[in-house]
């Protein structure tokens, strides 16, 4: 190395000068920009995550996340002046395996307003409330002229997290910088790594394709594997009721004991009541929320995740799912932009749901909720503008 | 540029030639970059390690 040098600068006369530090750091500046932009394949679109179709077959485009390795963010499309776009924001109860509540809605609507209706979904599983802010933030940045939000009951209570995908950290770093009233958690959650992140996406475009590298990466090491990739080894059981297999249920041990945790209904109802102190953060959050609602000035309807008739037919899960809806009535009951509807009782309550669901929130058959949205999406948006109908 | 020294015949080379030092600085401002995309890709790469034993 150190002949290399020798050479150099002897007999090059690189690096004898400061002139020439600085000019072999543009250099390796541009080579860089050069090398990255020849070398990328093209940039990340939602079409790169696999998300599975829906069924029945929609064309609802999933703009979110699927790894919590893929720091592209969201990725809609271009906005298309001639389709009415509509986000529709939310969790696993939005979207899950082939079944999809924006794919029900969008089977039963093909224009609004004379405009052919395009839906981008930006459900990521268990989202949590920053999670969809930024889900928020990047909607209305693509002029999504109406936006759907699905409302978690695991955002009513803050201990669940403020945020579950901190992929997005890198994707939108600034955002919880733009107001005064979120900046200090930004300096909390955002580190500067995901603002060099940020940055070098931005610079280098080989950074930006991480994903679809990775992919590329992954097939090839597979391919040179000597041996097969083993399967992820299921958590053990210890037997030792403190020690539970998953995090919720290890939270509620600690938290009440075991027996919460041995009927599911007892162990989703001790959630949404949730574990430890009060709900301030949650409601700063959805505050935010519905502040960057009202400035996007597009038709919002947002809803109660739906819960399945058959829990809340047990007592104690309905008392827990009423102090959800109360949560969302009282954040309704303090929105006065007529643009913006929430719909905080679930509507699995008036309309025969009996048989849709396999869990507590989560269908096997979303055609009959999509039904009813498309009815009151419709009521919504013809509303908002005398002129758009629903055909 | 420094003053050359006449001591030093292999200055003379470049004084005479900048073009040839400006060559060099190019290639290894690439050298430079290469090592840089290196870390880069290898910084954003989740491919799983699984230690086969060798």
């Amino acid at each position: 190395m150190s002949r290399v040098l020798r050479i150099l600068t002897d007999r090059y006369g690189v690096f004898r000068t400061w002139p020439s530090f600085v000019r072999v750091a543009a250099w390796a500046f541009v080579w860089t920009l050069v090398i990255s932009a020849v070398l990328a394949p093209s940039l990340p679109r939602y079409t790169d995550r696999a998300h599975s179709p829906d069924d029945p077959p929609s064309n609802v485009r999933y703009v979110g996340p699927i790894s919590r390795s893929d720091f592209a963010g969201f990725l809609p499309p271009e906005h298309d002046d001639d389709s009415f776009t509509v986000a529709w924001i939310g969790g696993s109860e939005v979207k899950l395996n082939t079944v999809s509540v924006p794919g029900a809605v969008e089977n039963r609507i093909d224009t609004v307003g004379g405009r052919p209706l395009l839906i981008d979904s930006y459900n990521v599983i268990a989202p949590r409330l920053i999670d969809m802010l930024r889900a928020v933030d990047t909607a209305i940045d693509h002029d999504a002229d109406a936006i759907v939000m699905a409302l978690n009951p695991a955002w009513v209570h803050s201990e669940w997290s403020m945020r579950d995908w901190t992929n997005l950290d890198v994707s939108n770093a600034g955002l919880l910088f733009e107001r005064p009233a979120t900046a200090s958690w930004g300096a909390l959650l955002t580190s500067p790594a995901d603002v060099a992140w940020r940055i070098s996406r931005a610079l280098i475009p080989l950074v930006e394709v991480q994903s679809r590298l990775n992919e590329r990466a992954d097939d090839e090491s597979d391919r040179l594997d000597l041996v097969e990739t083993p399967d992820t080894p299921a958590p053990a059981d210890t037997g030792d009721p403190r020690l539970p297999t998953d995090p919720s249920t290890f939270w509620i041990t600690q938290a009440y004991g075991p027996e919460r945790v041995e009927d599911d209904d007892v162990r989703v109802r001790t959630l949404m009541e949730g574990i430890g102190p009060g709900r301030e953060e949650a409601r700063f959050f959805i505050d935010a929320i519905v502040d960057r609602l009202d400035d996007a000035d597009v038709p919002v309807f947002m809803y109660t995740t739906i819960f399945d008739p058959d829990s809340l037919a047990d007592p104690a899960f309905d008392a827990a799912a009423r102090d959800v809806e109360a949560f969302w009535a009282s954040v309704a009951a303090d929105v006065d932009d007529p643009l913006i509807e929430i719909e905080p009782r679930s509507m699995s309550r008036d309309f025969d749901s009996a048989g849709l669901f396999i869990d507590h929130v989560h269908m096997n058959n979303a055609q009959p909720f999509g039904e009813v949205l498309v009815e009151r999406l419709c009521a919504q948006w013809t509303r908002t503008n005398p002129n758009w109908s629903c055909t | 540029m420094r003053a050359v020294d006449p001591h030093e015949p292999e200055l003379e080379l470049y004084v005479k030639s900048p073009i040839r030092t400006h060559l060099a600085e190019a290639a290894v401002g690439l050298a430079i970059a290469l090592l840089l995309l290196w870390v880069a890709i290898a910084a954003v790469s989740d491919v799983p390690f699984v230690y086969q034993g060798l």
